[in-house]
């Protein structure tokens, strides 16, 4: 699949929120900024005063929790990178991150091992982190760095 | 392993290019593709300029295409320096030197900065497998609009597998496009200082 990636920031932005959001949204929200996005979901309240409290996007956006989560997704756009936002809403195929020169096992340093801080951990939709190929089996003592990032358990065990 | 590296090592034929800015490991991460993937098989490097090659263990230097023998890799350190980039349409050689590489089994391994700057010549009617490096955001700007996507690409998956993987050399990190992989390819234990700057003592 190819993507084309605009240059400037405001039709990233435009774009990544169309793109991020599998509902039509109304229009000023669609062009808002959005960190402005709570106030304009706060608007939902005069669309009902004007009589168009029945209509479905109006009550979409009167439900807080959908609302602030439509909000989060908005603001959230703005810490994507451009290609990997396109690639997870309009591609979904993933990458597989394969370490063969990852330090061997009988590296004994233990710092960057394990669940480092500010590590992405499971849960994540864009990218299949796939532990290294055995190197051998991780002598006694030494946490093996491939079981640090799956997504189930925590982190090192001495 | 790796799918893609699994594809380069039974590759009979084809290309291989790296792509990247300068200083990014493409040199390393070549010839260390090429001592994992083909073991025993003679490389030879093309290069009119006289260095030393005894610095590359095994492998040999030729001036000209003509001198490569059957079943070779070669290996063409920053393609625009030997093959213009628009060299094609005005001297033929290269189109029929890329023409018979598949009669005469031979891979080409690429070493360039950017796409742009290399004869698109390579890539026509060949099994390319490009692979990518970090590229600064200057050069990407420039970059042929067919390879930019997945350049930018490769610089978030290399930033992500760096941050994922904080023991790896950062430029051991490779995309491949084609087969989406990013891989880290361990260097080959002769690397030194000397083979990444292999042109440092040579008279231009």
């Amino acid at each position: 699949m190819t993507v084309r990636v605009a240059s400037d920031s405001e039709t990233d932005r435009i774009l990544s929120m169309r793109a991020s959001s599998l509902i039509p949204l109304p229009p000023e929200v669609c062009l808002a900024d959005p960190a402005e996005s709570r106030g304009y979901f706060r608007m939902a309240a005069f669309y009902g005063a004007y009589g168009l409290g029945s209509h479905p996007v109006v009550a979409l956006l009167k439900d807080e929790r959908v609302g602030s989560m439509m909000a989060s997704a908005l603001s959230r756009a703005d810490h994507l990178d451009r290609v990997s936002h396109y690639g997870a809403w309009l591609g979904r195929s993933t990458v597989v991150i394969e370490d063969l020169a990852g330090p061997t096992v009988d590296d004994p340093s233990p710092a960057g091992r394990g669940a480092g801080p500010g590590r992405p951990q499971g849960g994540d939709p864009e990218a299949e982190a796939q532990p290294e190929p055995g190197h051998g089996p991780p002598s006694g003592g030494c946490p093996d760095r491939a079981s640090g990032e799956s997504a189930a358990s925590a982190g090192p065990s001495p | 392993m790796s799918r893609a590296v699994e594809y380069v090592s039974e590759m009979e034929h084809g290309l291989v290019i790296a792509v990247g800015s300068g200083k990014q490991g493409k040199s390393c991460s070549l010839h260390s593709l090429i001592a994992m993937c083909w073991p025993g098989r003679p490389v030879y490097m093309l290069d009119p300029m006289e260095y030393d090659v005894s610095m590359f263990p095994g492998y040999r230097r030729v001036a000209e295409a003509k001198e490569i023998p059957v079943g070779a890799v070669v290996v063409i350190e920053d393609v625009n320096r030997i093959f213009h980039s628009r060299g094609s349409s005005k001297n033929t050689d290269i189109q029929g030197w890329l023409s018979i590489i598949s009669h005469r089994s031979n891979v080409v391994c690429l070493t360039t900065q950017n796409m742009a700057d290399t004869d698109i010549a390579f890539v026509r009617s060949q099994d390319v497998v490009v692979m990518n490096k970090r590229m600064h955001e200057e050069d990407l700007m420039f970059e042929r609009p067919e390879f930019k996507d997945s350049q930018a690409t490769a610089n978030f998956w290399i930033d992500r597998a760096c941050a994922l993987h904080p023991g790896t050399d950062r430029r051991a990190w490779c995309f491949f496009p084609r087969f989406r992989e990013c891989v880290s390819i361990p260097k080959v234990p002769w690397w030194s200082y000397r083979n990444s700057h292999m042109l440092r003592d040579v008279a231009l």
